[in-house]
């Protein structure tokens, strides 16, 4: 979603391990077993403590502040105290204010980043708080929150969702003979343009500018686990996949810098013009309109071989909370398809994480938005459906493994199955979910 | 050996008087180098001025860039082609720079005059007086400056919400009140202290507190502005443990508040660049202050009286 | 002599003594406890003996990782301890302009990372500024991909460190030549020495005290080193992870909050004993030669 967070990630992660020192480590919740229905039907009251995500800004806030004082004005004697994290350092944020027991009344988490808190009896189960939800929220994105291993319930409403679609340069593309119609929409079709292209110019243009992922082998349908949480996708057919990179690389279509390219290294190498085709949301016009605006005019989006990607953001509610009515009807109205469809509409290229929605914010948006950016949005609205999340299981540490070990295949350096079968044997050596 | 020195002339002096920056054949003064070495000197810093100021460069360009600047074209481009200083008006309206920049400040300062003193009354007594446990202090101190910095977050976070100093200022000031290595800097600043020097001045009957301002502080004083020097540009920069620490927006330094510039939709390369510029201009005035006194003990002539 | 209460040292080292014993001894002792547990955050932990320090003893990326630091700190000693220290006799004469040039020579080293990290891909891009200037030169006839190479991309890291430290040590350096008297240089002048005897003679031993401090610094940090390796790897440590430091490693492996930190605190405990080594050298030369030093 954005380049600058591998980078930054970098120095916030540093002390997550930190973080979990001392007392943190037992963090054991009193009240966490405080579940069941919670009574939404009284008059509320007190104070709930609201956290977003880098979401204080210009762009934001006038948004944020209507939306509390129209909650505020419904329920007079209820306060909601608006704070925000910045981008950089949340999961250490989140882990500092899990361990001390102070974590907000309603905060927005990520599926992956909702796993432990869930795991230590952090968040309220909303499925079991408030009965009958599920049939307002986009399914997958309320899958992404239910299927918690060793846990049943549902531990956030979906928020806003993201996914991906492909971006071309035809600017590049276009004098060795391709055009929007004969793009392709495989990732084999795509390896073999980039072949193609690479030798037709000299090396010049390249198309592939990413690593094959674990996002690679579920869009294609590989499996990534069995029934027990086991990693499973060490087969012929990831094998393959792995190999027509590696042919790719060897043929030039890939900067070699690409080998070690982190998650948004492909976007940056696009946005520099070194390369004509990445993956990206369709806020990603946004980055090219401010950051390589004579890029925009010759990019279009076509949809994401495969399966696309579901990037899913919720509201959740503390277990620990004092005032769960409050924060419980604040997360739900925060939630609810009027306000969702509103953000959305500012938060261009995202999706809202209700059951419908979509219609509205595509037209809404359409109007005074960029063409590119429009035509890529209603490119994922459609995809949407189909869009498929990354299980919580995969955590980052696996990600970081499995793109060294990808590299030294793709480099050719070792087989592609040597090398699924160590991201295999690493992954399930160290698995979170046990 | 320095501090019976009480030269006379001070090398400002000489530069100032006869306004001439090199030695003409023959000349006596051996100090001042010849013209042939003073061009190879300023080609030489020139040199080495070039290879440091790229990144500078690309980020002022890149703040001055305006809507219709590609930013990250290949090779990059340093000359704006949309010039514009709009984006440091921008930066000042979507954060409040002024007053995190004053927050910051009021750590850096404080930070910077505790190390000081601190570490000047620590290295003083580590590198000048021999008393029981010494191997210790000097262990625990040395030991410490090899943790990996990362492990003492979270323990310092607990540490600082149990005395009721989370969400404040204080708790962003007080673990670093006091760094091993500046101990350590003085220390060696100090050892090079004549022994003779401080036994005369203990005949005299000159107590420790007396040593110590008027024999020790002028001689470490170049090394004491280095150690300030690090420890506000180490304060200033300082990110995870402030937003560790603080809770509200309100009470953010600057580094915490310029990461809001990084939203998660669209972050604007120019503001953040244009941020980072504000961001500079405290440490390179501190720096320009700062280094002036690296001269000064050995030029006033340490031992007054 | 004794001149002092036997308290008055005490008092004096006392703050800074209290200090780091709260804010970094006893966080070490956590650690040092968390490294035989299976801890991760949120979770109990359960005690699992030496399990975690087994693993550290066949793992393979933590190998890398340790010749990794091992290569930084052999090469990173001897540069860092001499280049700054001619740099500061650089910037030391009291020329027009000279603290500008001192001022802007500390900036690399309080650049921002994002921003070195653009630059210096730049430089070392397979279609960067280096290898067009090698292509143009006819040294190399096919771009080199400095980056995605084990030993390459070390050796770009360490130059790295290299112009980051410069500036930080020439500080250091200059702090302590303050303290050589112009007398000794003058007088060595007198005697027919020239510019290297001279440094020979008595700028290096003057500043003596001062090099072996860097050098405890550099070998220190040089163990320690993350920054340099991240920013050119793009955080992955090159193909295979070959290029991890020890303190990328622990980031990868405790990270986030289902990291594992038993593991990541094995391998502090891990690093901080292979940084005792290094230091325990330098001050092993120090002792040898003290009886020349007269401070």
């Amino acid at each position: 979603m954005k380049l600058s967070t591998r980078l930054g990630k970098a120095a916030a992660l540093a002390a997550a391990g930190a973080l979990a020192l001392s007392g943190c480590t037992g963090g054991g919740v009193e009240d966490a077993s405080d579940g069941g229905p919670v009574d939404l039907t009284g008059e509320l009251s007190g104070t709930v403590k609201f956290q977003t995500w880098s979401l204080k800004n210009e762009k934001f806030t006038p948004y944020f502040e209507d939306l509390i004082a129209a909650f505020e004005e419904e329920h007079p004697d209820v306060t909601i105290e608006w704070i925000d994290q910045p981008g950089e350092g949340y999961q250490d944020k989140i882990l500092s204010q899990a361990g001390s027991g102070t974590l907000p009344d309603v905060l927005n988490l990520p599926p992956d980043i909702a796993f432990p808190l869930v795991q230590a009896g952090q968040l309220l189960d909303l499925a079991e708080a408030h009965p009958g939800l599920d049939a307002q929220y986009n399914a997958g994105a309320w899958d992404a929150y239910s299927r918690f291993t060793g846990t049943e319930g549902t531990y956030g409403l979906p928020w806003y969702l993201g996914s991906d679609v492909s971006w071309w340069d035809l600017g590049k593309l276009g004098p060795y003979g391709v055009t929007q119609a004969d793009l392709p929409t495989t990732v084999d079709g795509w390896l073999d343009l980039a072949e193609q292209v690479a030798a037709e110019s000299d090396g010049e243009v390249m198309l592939v500018s990413s690593m094959p992922t674990v996002d690679v082998f579920l869009a294609n349908g590989i499996e990534l686990m069995d029934e027990d949480g086991a990693f499973v996708f060490n087969t012929p057919e990831a094998a393959a996949l792995v190999q027509s990179y590696a042919d790719a690389y060897a043929a030039g279509a890939m900067p070699a810098e690409a080998l070690t390219g982190s998650y948004a290294g492909n976007a940056q190498m696009y946005l520099q013009g070194q390369v004509a085709y990445t993956s990206g949301g369709p806020g990603f016009a946004g980055d090219l309109a401010t950051q390589a605006p004579s890029l925009l005019e010759t990019s279009v989006a076509t949809p994401r071989a495969g399966v696309p990607p579901l990037y899913v953001q919720g509201l959740n509610v503390a277990s620990t909370s004092e005032n769960k009515p409050a924060a419980l009807a604040f997360a739900e109205y925060v939630t609810n398809q009027e306000n969702q469809v509103a953000f959305t509409t500012l938060a261009a290229g995202f999706a809202p994480g209700t059951a419908e929605g979509a219609d509205e914010v595509a037209a809404a948006v359409a109007a005074d938005m960029d063409p590119a950016q429009a035509a890529a949005l209603n490119v994922m609205f459609d995809a949407l459906g189909g869009a498929q999340a990354m299980p919580f299981q995969w955590t980052s540490a696996m990600t970081d493994y499995a793109s060294q070990q990808l590299a030294l295949a793709v480099r050719g350096d070792v087989t592609a199955q040597e090398a699924l079968d160590d991201v295999v044997a690493y992954a399930n050596e160290n698995r979170i979910d046990q | 050996m320095t501090l019976t020195t009480d030269r006379p002339e001070t090398r400002e002096a000489q530069t100032v008087r006869k306004g001439q920056h090199f030695r003409r054949r023959g000349s006596s003064d051996f100090t001042r180098p010849t013209l042939l070495g003073l061009v190879l000197r300023y080609a030489l810093l020139i040199a080495v001025f070039a290879l440091v100021i790229g990144p500078f460069l690309w980020q002022l360009s890149t703040s001055l860039k305006g809507p219709a600047d590609d930013l990250y074209s290949f090779p990059p481009n340093l000359i704006p082609q949309d010039p514009t200083v709009g984006n440091y008006s921008t930066v000042t309206d979507v954060v409040p720079v002024y007053r995190y920049a004053w927050h910051s400040l009021l750590v850096a300062t404080g930070s910077v005059a505790t190390n000081v003193v601190l570490s000047v009354l620590g290295g003083y007594a580590l590198a000048c007086m021999r008393f029981r446990g010494k191997l210790i202090a000097l262990g625990v101190l040395l030991s410490t400056m090899l943790l990996p910095a990362e492990v003492t977050v979270t323990s310092n976070l607990l540490t600082i919400n149990a005395l009721g100093l989370g969400n404040t200022l204080w708790g962003v000031f007080l673990p670093g009140a006091i760094g091993a290595m500046n101990v350590l800097l003085i220390a060696t600043a100090c050892r090079m202290i004549p022994k003779d020097v401080l036994d005369a001045a203990t005949i005299d009957g000159a107590t420790t507190w007396q040593r110590i301002r008027h024999l020790v502080w002028p001689n470490v004083r170049g090394m004491a502005s280095v150690v300030a020097i690090f420890t506000f540009i180490g304060a200033w920069d300082d990110y995870l443990w402030p937003l560790m620490v603080l809770t509200e927006p309100d009470n953010y330094t600057l580094t915490v508040g310029m990461a809001y510039l990084n939203s998660n939709f669209s972050p604007d390369p120019r503001l953040i660049a244009a941020g980072t510029m504000v961001a500079l201009i405290p440490i390179v005035v501190v720096f320009s202050v700062m280094q002036r006194y690296f001269f000064k003990g050995v030029q006033e002539g340490a031992v007054k009286g | 002599m004794r001149s002092h209460k036997w308290f008055t040292p005490w008092l004096l080292i006392g703050p800074a003594v209290v200090w780091v014993l709260v804010f970094s001894f006893w966080p070490f002792i956590n650690t040092v406890i968390l490294s035989f547990t299976d801890a991760r955050p949120l979770r109990p932990a359960e005690p699992v003996g030496l399990a975690q320090y087994e693993r550290l003893l066949t793992d393979e990326q933590f190998r890398y990782a340790l010749i990794t630091c091992l290569v930084y700190v052999v090469v990173c000693v001897p540069l860092l301890t001499i280049l700054p220290l001619l740099l500061a006799l650089l910037v030391e004469k009291q020329i027009p302009g000279i603290a500008f040039f001192r001022t802007t020579f500390y900036f690399p080293v309080v650049a921002s990372a994002v921003v070195v990290a653009l630059i210096w891909t730049w430089v070392f891009d397979s279609r960067g500024v280096l290898n067009q200037a090698l292509e143009w030169m006819g040294i190399v006839d096919k771009p080199i991909a400095f980056l995605v190479d084990r030993w390459w991309l070390l050796a770009c890291a360490i130059l790295l460190t290299v112009w980051k430290g410069l500036g930080f040590y020439m500080v250091v350096y200059l702090a302590a030549l303050g303290n050589v008297g112009k007398e000794l240089h003058e007088a060595a002048m007198m005697d027919g020495a020239g510019p290297f005897r001279r440094f020979r003679d008595v700028t290096i031993p003057a500043v003596r005290g001062a090099m072996l401090l860097v050098s405890a610094l550099i070998a220190v940090s040089a163990m320690r080193v993350f920054t340099e390796l991240d920013i050119l790897s793009n955080g992955t440590g090159g193909p295979g992870g070959y290029d991890m430091s020890i303190v990328m490693l622990i980031r990868q492996v405790g990270s986030g909050l289902s990291g594992n930190l038993g593991y990541a605190a094995a391998l502090s405990v891990a690093l901080f004993l292979l940084t005792v080594l290094p230091l325990a050298a330098i001050a092993f030369m120090n002792r040898e030669k003290k009886t020349k030093v007269p401070a």
